[in-house]
């Protein structure tokens, strides 16, 4: 065995899942870029895999694959965008000179992998960031099915807090909540269908920092932390 | 009693993006999948993480290498690591409401098992139960129920130190058993 004792029970306890979030994160990001810590995780995996597969069943609400199947063609040419902007925020972070030139490399590289589907109109971007080289968030606003998504791109809220995203258009009045996003993964296809088309297009997005869980009484707590403007990418 | 699907065969279609087949994958794999995930996720997301198990399911599909182990395995843990950040992320998994003592099945009656599986359940509820009760309950309410070092520590009274050591212990000893 040439992986030291303490990163075999590393893998051991990643698998068992008794990691702190921290800890799981840095596993996880470890695994990348070392292959034996890799091999160690996936041995254990197999390991334990048969107390999962020993599980009693419990079936799934019936709706369950319709949403998921709804999911599909979307999901389906997206390459990993997080990936995708995280590898190239390096680069821009040493060329771009201002939010415009950022937003829009941000923006033509989702417009690259958004064109492969003429077919889907309206679509937009915003990049939700602090400063010119601060992009946190990128959200994906499909204007016709009234949806969004939120990719995490460079954002992590502190122990104990969340992260919540806004909508604010003069229309509205108060920042309008759209809920809790997620600074570790994609989020699901949320409604925007409260939101007239037009508010949807001109509005200011904003994520705050919230108690965990999300702001307790619908008004964000404090100033937005990242804010963006749609732009369109879409046909 | 209809055959059981072949997964593997399955998995190949849907890394050719073959919808009927993933149809086919998710009714065969859903309620295994759903279980692991709503013991982890009691009362929280489970439906939206499953969700997101199976989508990344389909896009990933093509990386799943049979070599390195059974289809059901490789879905199931994509779906438990999921579901393992998403309750880490959120509040501490209460140990409160569950069941004293975890008992495990003594053999694995499904359809879908083969032989083989069979047999590696059978290998690995020995090693476990040669291990101490109560190390073996803690691994088996860390695994199945997603408890943390910290849960573990309060439901077993000890220094969340020490527990590290006992899981670690335990897991070695499993190791070597499996091995043997």
């Amino acid at each position: 065995m040439s992986l030291p004792d303490d990163d075999e029970g590393l893998a051991a306890e990643y698998v068992l899942g008794t990691l702190n979030a921290n800890e799981r994160a840095a596993v996880a990001a470890r695994r990348l870029r070392e292959p034996e810590l890799d091999a160690a995780i996936s041995a254990w995996e197999a390991r334990l895999a048969p107390l999962s597969e020993a599980a009693p069943p419990v079936w799934p609400p019936p709706e369950l694959y319709a949403r998921i199947e709804a999911r599909l063609g979307a999901a389906n040419p997206v390459v990993d965008l997080t990936s995708v902007l995280s590898a190239r925020l390096a680069r821009w972070r040493a060329t771009a000179a201002g939010a415009g030139v950022l937003a829009a490399a941000l923006a033509a590289a989702l417009g690259v992998v958004v064109a492969a589907r003429p077919s889907v109109p309206h679509q937009f971007v915003a990049v939700l960031q602090k400063g010119p080289d601060e992009p946190a968030f990128a959200m994906t606003v499909d204007v016709d099915k009234q949806e969004f998504t939120v990719r995490p791109v460079a954002a992590k809220p502190p122990e104990g807090k969340s992260y919540e995203l806004w909508i604010i258009a003069p229309k509205l009045g108060a920042p309008r909540s759209l809920g809790v996003i997620d600074a570790n993964a994609v989020s699901p296809e949320r409604r925007l269908s409260a939101y007239d088309p037009s508010v949807v297009r001109e509005a200011t997005y904003a994520v705050t920092l919230e108690p965990q869980g999300g702001s307790p009484n619908g008004a964000p707590s404090g100033a937005p932390v990242f804010v963006g403007k749609l732009i369109p990418v879409g046909p | 009693m209809t055959a059981a699907p072949d997964l593997a065969d399955l998995m190949r279609r849907v890394a050719a993006q073959d919808r009927a087949a993933f149809a086919e994958l998710y009714r065969a794999t859903s309620a295994k999948l759903f279980a692991v995930v709503s013991r982890i996720l009691p009362g929280g997301d489970a439906s939206e993480v499953v969700q997101e198990a199976y989508v990344k399911i389909w896009q990933r599909a093509s990386d799943f290498d049979a070599a390195k182990g059974s289809p059901l395995a490789w879905m199931t843990t994509i779906a438990r690591n999921r579901a393992l950040d998403e309750a880490r992320r959120t509040k501490p998994v209460s140990l409160e409401d569950m069941p004293e003592g975890f008992e495990l099945a003594g053999e694995f009656i499904d359809p879908l098992a083969t032989r083989d599986r069979k047999q590696a359940y059978a290998a690995l509820l020995r090693c476990l139960n040669a291990l101490e009760p109560e190390r073996r309950e803690m691994i088996m309410l860390a695994y199945y129920r997603g408890a943390s070092r910290e849960a573990l520590a309060t439901r077993f009274n000890a220094p969340v130190g020490t527990v590290k050591t006992w899981l670690r212990r335990s897991l070695a000893q499993l190791k070597d058993c499996l091995s043997s």
